[in-house]
């Protein structure tokens, strides 16, 4: 008799077991949601470094349900060492962005940084951004570019960006400095028509002459850093423009 | 001690072993001293310039590196970096990197499985070819230190295990630069950057 009601039981649970499991795991879910819904949603997202002739910038988007009180905290440390450094002037911060310049100029060093969310009394954790080595990540802007009309010719001046490091005596040191650069000049024949580029010139002159041009026709030209060693081009400098005597 | 003064005393076995036996031994081994008298270890340490120059393959370094240390989580310990050059002379990096890769490529690169990783192959083989061109660089002095700093690599890729394996891979990027810093002529500027007139401050 017991061993049939015992078979009886069994049967039950094993039938209603699915069941059972099912509710447990939808239990265990929403109080486990419930003590992290807001960390969670503070959690900052997509923590990056954007950097442009190494001025080198963390970025990140605020959580899911960032409100106006929120604020944030930043840390940054070289890769393998042990402790994170305070970023002082990004601590308790209202914006989502945080220069680490100073911090990130060793350019051949790989670092990380990392930013945690304060909101309503409740931290995030930390969200680490993944690692970020200067030399090789970082974007190369064009040349600065001026032009002078000559004879049929257009006379071209180019100065590559300069990085935000400074000499002793205070000038500032040119990306030159750091990478062998080279300078594409794409003429543009027709004015308005941006996609009928042609490249005049590739090389590392800094002063280029464009000859054979039509005079009082007018001419734009736009030009961009190539960096070789890593097979990687800036985007585009402004477009300049003008009609050779 | 008899024995040996007997057969000291016996001087036709003595004088045949110095006229014959010795000479024949040094001729034997004619390297060892040479190697540690008069070669210069910065000789052979040398990797052209233009090995380095081929975007391809240093994208390709640095593709692969980049994902392996996507995930890797462990951000406080690093393999490649400045502690494989403590108490070790300048003229000597170029020899510790090569053994460095000779590690990395052996007991690292060679034994995970390939489909996980894009490009392992292409950038093991130049490592590789690389590592043959320094086939004749030698160590000057004394050796301690270097194989204390490699050990100590060994050391941390063992146990972390599979991590320590993809985190080795995660770093390819730093060991390209540190052999082309190491062992080209004219290093890129990465050195200059940690000169002393970089900084504001």
């Amino acid at each position: 008799m017991l061993s049939i009601h015992a078979a009886a039981l069994l049967t039950v649970l094993i039938k209603c077991y699915p069941l059972y499991l099912l509710i447990h795991l939808l239990w265990t879910g929403v109080t486990v949601s419930g003590n992290r819904e807001l960390h969670e949603l503070i959690k900052p997202q997509k923590v990056e470094f954007h950097s442009l002739n190494f001025n080198n910038t963390l970025h990140w988007h605020p959580g899911r349900a960032a409100t106006g009180d929120i604020i944030y905290f930043v840390q940054y440390k070289v890769y393998g060492q042990s402790l994170w450094k305070n970023k002082e002037e990004c601590w308790g911060i209202h914006e989502v962005f945080c220069d680490l310049t100073h911090e990130t100029s060793d350019i051949g060093e790989p670092y990380y940084g990392r930013v945690k969310s304060l909101s309503a009394g409740v931290h995030s954790v930390w969200i680490t951004s993944s690692r970020f080595t200067p030399w090789r990540e970082t974007k190369i802007g064009p040349p600065s570019v001026n032009v002078t009309p000559r004879n049929k010719s257009i006379k071209l001046k180019l100065q590559a960006p300069n990085s935000p490091y400074t000499r002793r005596r205070g000038s500032k040191i040119p990306m030159t400095n750091y990478y062998d650069l080279s300078y594409q000049v794409f003429l543009i024949s027709n004015m308005l028509d941006e996609k009928n580029k042609i490249l005049v010139y590739e090389g590392t002159d800094k002063i280029v002459k464009i000859e054979g041009l039509k005079p009082e026709v007018s001419y734009c030209i736009v030009v961009a850093t190539y960096l070789p060693v890593l097979d990687r081009s800036s985007v585009y400098s402004g477009r300049k423009c003008t009609v050779p005597l | 001690m008899v024995s040996i003064q007997n057969w000291m005393r016996c001087s036709p076995a003595w004088i045949f072993f110095c006229f014959c036996c010795l000479p024949l031994l040094l001729l034997a081994l004619p390297m060892p001293p040479k190697r540690a008298g008069f070669a210069p270890a910065s000789h052979s340490c040398r990797l052209r310039k233009m090995s380095f120059q081929q975007s391809y393959i240093r994208n390709r370094t640095y593709t692969l590196a980049k994902l392996a240390s996507l995930s890797d989580q462990d951000t406080d310990n690093r393999l490649i970096g400045q502690q494989l050059y403590i108490n070790v002379q300048e003229t000597n990096r170029c020899y510790v990197m090569k053994r460095v890769i000779e590690i990395i490529v052996n007991e690292v690169l060679l034994s995970v499985t390939s489909n996980r990783y894009p490009y392992i192959h292409e950038v093991a083989q130049f490592l590789a070819a690389l590592s043959t061109e320094l086939s004749d660089c030698k160590f000057s002095g004394h050796r301690e230190h270097v194989e204390k700093n490699l050990e100590e690599m060994k050391d941390k890729i063992k146990q972390l295990g599979v991590s320590g394996k993809n985190k080795a891979i995660g770093e390819l990027d730093l060991l390209f630069d540190y052999l082309e810093n190491a062992c080209t002529e004219a290093p890129k500027k990465i050195v200059t950057s940690k000169g002393g007139n970089k900084r504001k401050n």
